[in-house]
């Protein structure tokens, strides 16, 4: 019991202390049992909050801070979509510049079912008629109800027209092919569509688009009903112009078990 | 003393009740803690010490939700508002024109026992009259280490003060105490 700490420590615990420091122990004890009196009558607010009339914690009403910014989130969230949507549409509509509408069509191909087709690449006709087709059959994939189909395994008698009109061409969704000599598409440039998946296509043959090139569509033709099929038919055996055509035996029936 | 287990143990169970807002809960913490929180603020010379007592246990029943720790860090915590409020009241006091007295502060808790209540305030009187004559920056070491049971480091965070100066108050405190009671034994 030497240091000033220690004899604090012995003061405040209750412990035994040097007889020069008794009264000040016994003054340490008088002052500890101020605190050993009765509690005081709760007044006021405290009244209230111990009888449980009022709530001990209250829900704060929403400010008006509060209510601004939701207002204001509001009004951000519209336009972003009313933006969005007008976005959408003049992709749909070919009036962006290309990148611009690449991205916007990849985004909307992404986010929503809609399949918008990559029209940036196709010149458009000069009269306004054919114009408005394509505007209207820019979105949907599965025009192509009027197209005949070729005989089997081969590939459809189509695109004979398509070359006349430069960049016109097979839908640069439908076939990941590299052109050939006789295909006079441009290099793709859109963004392969991601349900097509690639298939043998007849190299003497530009591959089947899914919708018709413009100037042999009539503009009434345009609305037809959407059907299921995007693509022809695959062809099963692949022809190589210039190439004997290798036949298969008919394959041996086995003899029925008795 | 009563004052080194204030909870009987249940502490943590108390606390957990009264964050829920369980009214017996409430009433067991303001029971617990308010004499000696109330026996502070009379010694420190506060003119309403009953009215400031409610003050500071709404401050601490308010605020339940934001406390995390044991019963000892929790009495630190119910002492640092009451200290605070004490210096709100000083303030206040500092710009009226007539201060009371110190020592006519009077208890006016147990007026239906007229005997008890005239020695407490006998008690409290002379407590009182020695712990006027400390600066008021021991007084307030002294008072939170005797009667608040506060470690040095509760005391540094109440105060705003480092341990090394609080256990230099506490020194010079204790000394000065130890010289007016040497005095008060040697006059009578």
């Amino acid at each position: 019991m030497t240091t000033p700490d220690e004899l604090a420590d012995a003061l405040v615990e209750g412990g035994e202390v040097p007889p020069p420091f008794a009264s000040l122990a016994a003054f340490a004890r008088r002052v500890e049992a101020l605190g050993d009196g009765p509690a005081p009558a709760p007044t006021g607010e405290l009244a209230e909050l111990l009888a449980g009339r009022v709530p001990l914690f209250p829900v704060p009403p929403p400010t008006s801070l509060t209510r601004a910014r939701l207002r204001l989130a509001v009004r951000v969230g519209a336009g972003v979509a009313v933006g969005a949507v007008a976005l959408a549409g003049a992709a749909a509509a070919n009036v962006l510049p290309e990148p611009v509408s690449d991205a916007v069509r990849h985004v909307v191909e992404e986010v929503t079912p809609f399949d918008l087709e990559d029209d940036a690449h196709t010149p458009h006709p000069i009269d306004d008629d054919h114009r408005a087709t394509t505007s209207t059959t820019s979105v949907g994939s599965a025009g192509t109800t009027t197209l005949p189909d070729g005989p089997e395994g081969t590939s459809p008698d189509l695109p004979t027209t398509a070359p006349s009109v430069p960049g016109i061409g097979p839908s640069t969704s439908a076939s990941p092919d590299p052109p050939t000599s006789t295909q006079q598409t441009p290099p793709e440039q859109g963004i392969p569509h991601p349900t097509s998946p690639p298939h043998p296509t007849d190299p003497t043959h530009p591959p089947t688009p899914t919708r018709p090139p413009h100037p042999t569509q009539p503009p009434h033709t345009t609305r037809s009903v959407p059907t299921t099929r995007l693509h022809p038919p695959y062809p099963t055996k692949p022809q190589v112009s210039g190439l004997p055509e290798v036949t298969h035996p008919p394959y041996p029936t086995l003899p029925a078990e008795r | 003393m009563g004052q080194r287990d204030r909870f009987d143990g249940r502490f943590d169970s108390i606390l957990f009740d009264a964050r829920h807002g369980e009214p017996r809960a409430l009433e067991e913490i303001f029971e617990a803690l308010s004499p000696v929180v109330v026996g502070y603020l009379r010694v420190q010379g506060c003119e309403e010490p009953e009215d400031l007592t409610s003050e500071v246990f709404v401050g601490v029943l308010r605020n339940l939700g934001s406390f995390d720790g044991d019963e000892q860090a929790f009495r630190s915590w119910v002492f640092t508002i009451a200290q605070r409020r004490l210096m709100d009241e000083r303030r206040r006091r500092a710009r009226r024109p007539t201060p009371a007295p110190l020592s006519e502060v009077r208890d006016p808790v147990a007026r239906d026992n007229v005997e008890a209540s005239v020695d407490r305030n006998l008690e409290v009187d002379r407590i009182r009259a020695m712990a006027a004559e400390l600066p008021p920056d021991q007084r307030d070491v002294i008072l939170l280490r005797l009667l608040g049971r506060l470690t040095i480091h509760d005391i540094a965070r109440a105060l705003g003060k480092t341990q090394g100066g609080v256990k230099a108050l506490q020194r010079r405190g204790l000394h000065t105490l130890g010289r007016m009671l040497e005095r008060e034994g040697t006059s009578r």
